[in-house]
C-alpha cells in the first residue's frame, strides 16, 4: 500500500491552526485533503465549505474531509487509510498542548503513513510574552523547535522590528530554519507545499545553519509579466518563488523561480492569487520585494 | 411512617461533636431518625430492636473521594501485585514476590481458558519491589506464544506484552523509533510499553482497550462489593467518560434493589470544548438518583510524578528529567473554571506537581473575582507536592484538597531517592499542613492504583510509613481522629454532600461502616488491621461475607 503523507499542524492555543486549516481546505489546489482535528469545537470548519456532516465526519467541497479523532489518533488514521478515494494528504491539527514529537513518534508506529512536514504556527501578537510565561514557555519552545516550518501569524498587529525580533528568536534560540510570515493564517495549500519542499531540501542537505525566510506578495496592475519576472530574478537572495498574479488586461499568470531560472506561463484561471518568495534570511532583499507591490 | 429499627452497638462513633459516642441509632425510611440512648430513641414510638451489631463498632459509612470503578472490571483479569489483595468475591490473592511467581499465576490462568485466541491480561505488577527487574516479551512467551498477553503495572503507566501481542499490533519488527518502546539487543521491541501513546495501539490486542477507564455492568456490581468490604457507602468514580450509554448503564445498575453504594461519577474534561462539557454536565445533573450522583466535572492538569509527567516548579525533577506535560492549557482551564462557576458546577482538578497546583490556584483566584462564589469547594485531587504557601492560599480561596495518602506508602521511597529528592518527598501529601492551614481535607486510594480501604488510607496518613518501614515526613502525620474525619465528613464536604452523609446524626442517610474493632481506641499502627464486617447503606444491611 502506498504511504500517505501527513502534515502535522502544531501551535499553541489561539495561534491560528483552525483558520490555517480552513484556508488550506478553501485553496487545496485540487488535492484531496483529509483533516484530523482533536474535536469539533465551536470554530471548526467554515460553514460555506461544508457539504455534509455527521458526528464524526464533515465532507468538504472538492473531495476533502474532516474528522475528529478525540483520544484515538491511531484509529482515526486507520479509518482514513481505508477511505475511498484515498486522500492525497492528511493534515493533523494537534491540540494546543501537544508535543509534536510525540505525535510524530506515534505515527511512526503505523505502516501506511509518513510525516512529510511539521508546521508550527505562531501568534506574533503574544509569542514574546508566552516565551516568558513560566507555565507554557517550555511547551511553546518545544513546539517551535520540533517543527520544520514556522509560520509567523498575525504579523499585521506587530511593528517591523518586533517581527524581526521574533524571527531572531525562533531562528537563533529555537532552531527554526524555514520561516513564513502571514496574517489571518492566509496560506494556500500550494504555498504550503512550496515551503515544505524548501524545508525538505534543507533537511536533506543538512544545511543546518541556513535559515530560510519567506514572504507572500500580491502583485496587481502588472503591465508586463515578463518585466515582473526579470525584476524578481534580479532581487538578491531569492532561492525559490512560485505563485499566481493577474496582469492589467486580466490575464492570469503562473510564475516559478528556482535555481536562478524563471518560468512564466499563462494559465486559465487560478485562485487565490499570491506569490510566495523564499530566500536565505539575511540575504533576501525584502525591501526590494516590497517595492514591487503597491 | 413505617416502623423504626433501632440498632444497638458496642459503640457508635457519630462524628457529630454534640453527641460523639452513643449506644443506639434509629433508622426509618433509610434515614437516621436519631442517635442516642435506647430510651431517647424509644420515645419516637414503635420500633424493632436489632442486635445484629451489638458486638460491633459503628461509624458513619466511609466516603472514598477519589477512586475509579474500573477496579471492578479489572478483577476479571489476573491479579499480579506484590501485596496481598482481596477480590470482590472475598478471595485474598497472595502477593507475588518474583517473576517466576508471576509467570506461574499467569500460566495457571492460561490453562483455565477455553478458547485459544482470546487475550490473557494481568494487572498491578510493580517491579520496583523486585529490584526493578524488567519483564521481557520472552518471559511472557513462556506462558503462551500463541495467545496475546498483556500485563499492566500498578501505576497504570507501563504495559508488558508478549511477542504475540506485539505481532498483532504490527510492532514485532525492527527499526521502531519511539520513546515509549525500548528496543532489545536483537533490534526488536522488548515488550515493555511506556505511557499511553505506546500502550494504546497494543493494549487493544491484549485486553486493555481505550474505554478501560470506565467500568462495565458486571464491573460496577463487583466494584460495589469491594465498597462493602471496605466500609465504603459513598464512592466517587473520578474520571468517568459518562457517555450516554454509560450513564444509562450506571443508572440501571445502581438502581437495582441490592446495589449497596452511592456512586458519584465525575465527567472528565477531555475531547470536548469547555462549553459543550458544561452544557452536558448541566443536562445530566438532573438524572441524579439516591445512588447515582451526576453533575460534577473532573479536570486533569498534569501527569504523574513517578512518570515524570507532572509539572513541577523550580528546581524540577531530582534526577534532572525535563518538566512534565500539560493535559489542559492555562487558557482552557480559565474558560472551564469560568463557565463552571457561572453555571454553579463543581470541578475537581487533578494536580500532582506544584506548578500545576499553582496554576489551578491562580486561575481560580482570577475567576472568583469575576464570578464570586462563596461555597464553590473546588477540590484539588492528589495535589501531592503542594507547598505550605499553596495550602494557605487554597484556604483563603475556599478550595478543598484530597491528598493521596496511600501513594506515600507505596512510592514514597522512590520519590525520596529518584523523582523529587528528600526535602520535597517529606512534604508530599502534607496532611498536617493542609489541616493547619484550615483547608478541608480528604485522603484517598485512587483505586485501582492502590486498594480501596479507607482504614488503610487513614493508617497511611497517621503513620507516614513507606514500604521500607521508614517514617517519611514525621511532621505531616495526623491524629487518628483527624484521619477518621478525613474519610467521612472531610470527603463528604468535597462533594457538597456533608448535609446528607459523613456523620451519624438525625436526618442524614443511614450509611454506616460496621467494624469489628474500635479505630479510635487502637494503636496507630494497627488501624489498617481493623476488620470490616460490612455496611449499612440507605438503611439496607450488607454483610461483606454474605453478599448476594
Amino acid at each position: 500500500m502506498k504511504e500517505i503523507p501527513i502534515i502535522l499542524i502544531s501551535g499553541y492555543l489561539g495561534a491560528g491552526k483552525t483558520t490555517l486549516i480552513n484556508n488550506l481546505l478553501r485553496h487545496s489546489n485540487g488535492k484531496r485533503l483529509a483533516v484530523l482535528v482533536n474535536e469539533f469545537g465551536e470554530l471548526a470548519i467554515d460553514e460555506d465549505l461544508i457539504e455534509a456532516e455527521n458526528d464524526k465526519l464533515i465532507s468538504i467541497s472538492g473531495g476533502c474531509i474532516c474528522c475528529s479523532f478525540g483520544d484515538d489518533l491511531t484509529g482515526a488514521l486507520s479509518d482514513l487509510a481505508n477511505f475511498v478515494p484515498k486522500p492525497d494528504y492528511i493534515l493533523i491539527e494537534s491540540s494546543g498542548v501537544a508535543l509534536p514529537n510525540q505525535i510524530v513518534a506515534n505515527v511512526g508506529l503505523l505502516n501506511n503513513f509518513f510525516i512529510t512536514c511539521v508546521v508550527c504556527i505562531v501568534d506574533c501578537s503574544t509569542i514574546l510574552q508566552k516565551l516568558r510565561d513560566g507555565y507554557v514557555s517550555d511547551l511553546i519552545s518545544n513546539q517551535i523547535e520540533s517543527s520544520n516550518l514556522v509560520i509567523l501569524n498575525k504579523t499585521d498587529n506587530c511593528t517591523k522590528p518586533k517581527v524581526e525580533l521574533i524571527k531572531d528568536k525562533v531562528s537563533n534560540d529555537l532552531n527554526a530554519n524555514v520561516i513564513a510570515s502571514t496574517t489571518f493564517s492566509n496560506i494556500s495549500f500550494e504555498i504550503l507545499e512550496e515551503l515544505q519542499q524548501t524545508s525538505a531540501v534543507n533537511t536533506n542537505a543538512k544545511h543546518s545553519n541556513d535559515i530560510f525566510d519567506s514572504m507572500v506578495i500580491h502583485p496587481v496592475n502588472i503591465q508586463d509579466p515578463k518585466e515582473l519576472g526579470k525584476l524578481l530574478l534580479n532581487i538578491a537572495g531569492i532561492e525559490r518563488a512560485k505563485g499566481y498574479f493577474e496582469d492589467i488586461s486580466g490575464k492570469k499568470w503562473l510564475i516559478q523561480i528556482s535555481s536562478s531560472e524563471m518560468q512564466l506561463s499563462e494559465v486559465q484561471d487560478h485562485r487565490p492569487e499570491g506569490l510566495v518568495i523564499i530566500g536565505l534570511r539575511g540575504h533576501l532583499d525584502t525591501n526590494a520585494i516590497l517595492d514591487l507591490v503597491p | 411512617m413505617i416502623k423504626t429499627t433501632i440498632y444497638s452497638a458496642k459503640k457508635i462513633y457519630t462524628m457529630n461533636p454534640c453527641r460523639p459516642i452513643v449506644s443506639h441509632v434509629a433508622v426509618n425510611e433509610g434515614k437516621i431518625l436519631g442517635a442516642g440512648s435506647l430510651e431517647e430513641l424509644a420515645s419516637w414510638g414503635e420500633f424493632d430492636l436489632d442486635d445484629t451489631f451489638s458486638e460491633k463498632v459503628i461509624m458513619p459509612g466511609f466516603v472514598e473521594g477519589h477512586a475509579h470503578t474500573m477496579e471492578g472490571t479489572l478483577w476479571r483479569k489476573v491479579y499480579l501485585g506484590w501485596f496481598d489483595r482481596t477480590d470482590p468475591k472475598g478471595k485474598t490473592w497472595p502477593g507475588l514476590k518474583s517473576l517466576n511467581e508471576i509467570i506461574e499465576r499467569l500460566s495457571a490462568a492460561e490453562k483455565e481458558m477455553s478458547d485459544d485466541d482470546s487475550p490473557l491480561s494481568g494487572w498491578s505488577v510493580d517491579p520496583i519491589y523486585m529490584n526493578n527487574q524488567r519483564i521481557s516479551r520472552q518471559a511472557l512467551d513462556q506462558v503462551s506464544q500463541t495467545r496475546p498477553i498483556g500485563v499492566l503495572h500498578a501505576s497504570g503507566h507501563i504495559l508488558n506484552v508478549n511477542s504475540k501481542g506485539l505481532e498483532l499490533a504490527g510492532l514485532l519488527k525492527k527499526g521502531i523509533n519511539h520513546p515509549g518502546i525500548p528496543i532489545g539487543h536483537d533490534g526488536y521491541p522488548t515488550g515493555e510499553l511506556y505511557g499511553p501513546d505506546a500502550m494504546t495501539p497494543v493494549g487493544i490486542h491484549v485486553g486493555f482497550d481505550r474505554s478501560m477507564t470506565d467500568c462495565d455492568e458486571q464491573g460496577l456490581r463487583d466494584y460495589a462489593r469491594l465498597c462493602v468490604r471496605a466500609g465504603v457507602t459513598t464512592c466517587t468514580d473520578l474520571a468517568a467518560r459518562l457517555t450516554d450509554e454509560s450513564v444509562s448503564m450506571m443508572l440501571r445498575v445502581t438502581g437495582e434493589a441490592n446495589f449497596p453504594a452511592c456512586i458519584v461519577p465525575l465527567k472528565v474534561f477531555f475531547g470536548m470544548t469547555p462549553k459543550d462539557l458544561v452544557d452536558y454536565v448541566n443536562e445530566i445533573q438532573s438524572l441524579s438518583t439516591e445512588r447515582l450522583r451526576l453533575g460534577r466535572i473532573k479536570a486533569v492538569l498534569d501527569g504523574s510524578i513517578q512518570g515524570f509527567s507532572a509539572r513541577l516548579n523550580w528546581p524540577g525533577y531530582f534526577n534532572g528529567a525535563p518538566n512534565g506535560l500539560w493535559y489542559t492549557s492555562p487558557e482552557q482551564l480559565l474558560e472551564l473554571y469560568t463557565l463552571a462557576l457561572k453555571n454553579n458546577l463543581q470541578i475537581h482538578t487533578h494536580t500532582n506537581g506544584d506548578q500545576a497546583t499553582q496554576l489551578a490556584i491562580e486561575t481560580l483566584d482570577a475567576v472568583l473575582k469575576i464570578h464570586p462564589s462563596f461555597d464553590h469547594r473546588f477540590t484539588l485531587q492528589h495535589c501531592q507536592l503542594a507547598s505550605t504557601a499553596q495550602f494557605r492560599k487554597m484556604s483563603k480561596l475556599g478550595m478543598c484538597v484530597n491528598l493521596f495518602a496511600n501513594h506515600h506508602y507505596y512510592w514514597g521511597d522512590e520519590h525520596y531517592r529518584l523523582t523529587v529528592g528528600p526535602e520535597r518527598a517529606e512534604r508530599m501529601n502534607a496532611c498536617r499542613t493542609a489541616l493547619d492551614a484550615n483547608v478541608n481535607m480528604a485522603i484517598h486510594s485512587d483505586a485501582p492504583i492502590t486498594p480501596l480501604a479507607p482504614l488503610f488510607t487513614a493508617w497511611c496518613a497517621v503513620n507516614r510509613l513507606t514500604v521500607s518501614d521508614r517514617v517519611q515526613g514525621a511532621h505531616e502525620r495526623i491524629s487518628i481522629q483527624e484521619a477518621m474525619y478525613a474519610i467521612t465528613l472531610g470527603a463528604a464536604y468535597t462533594l457538597h454532600m456533608d448535609q446528607e452523609i459523613g456523620s451519624i446524626e438525625i436526618g442524614k442517610r443511614a450509611d454506616f461502616a460496621i467494624l469489628e474493632d474500635d479505630p479510635f481506641d487502637s494503636e496507630p499502627d494497627s488501624l489498617k488491621d481493623i476488620a470490616v464486617w460490612g455496611t449499612v447503606q440507605g438503611g439496607r444491611i450488607f454483610e461483606a461475607d454474605n453478599l448476594s
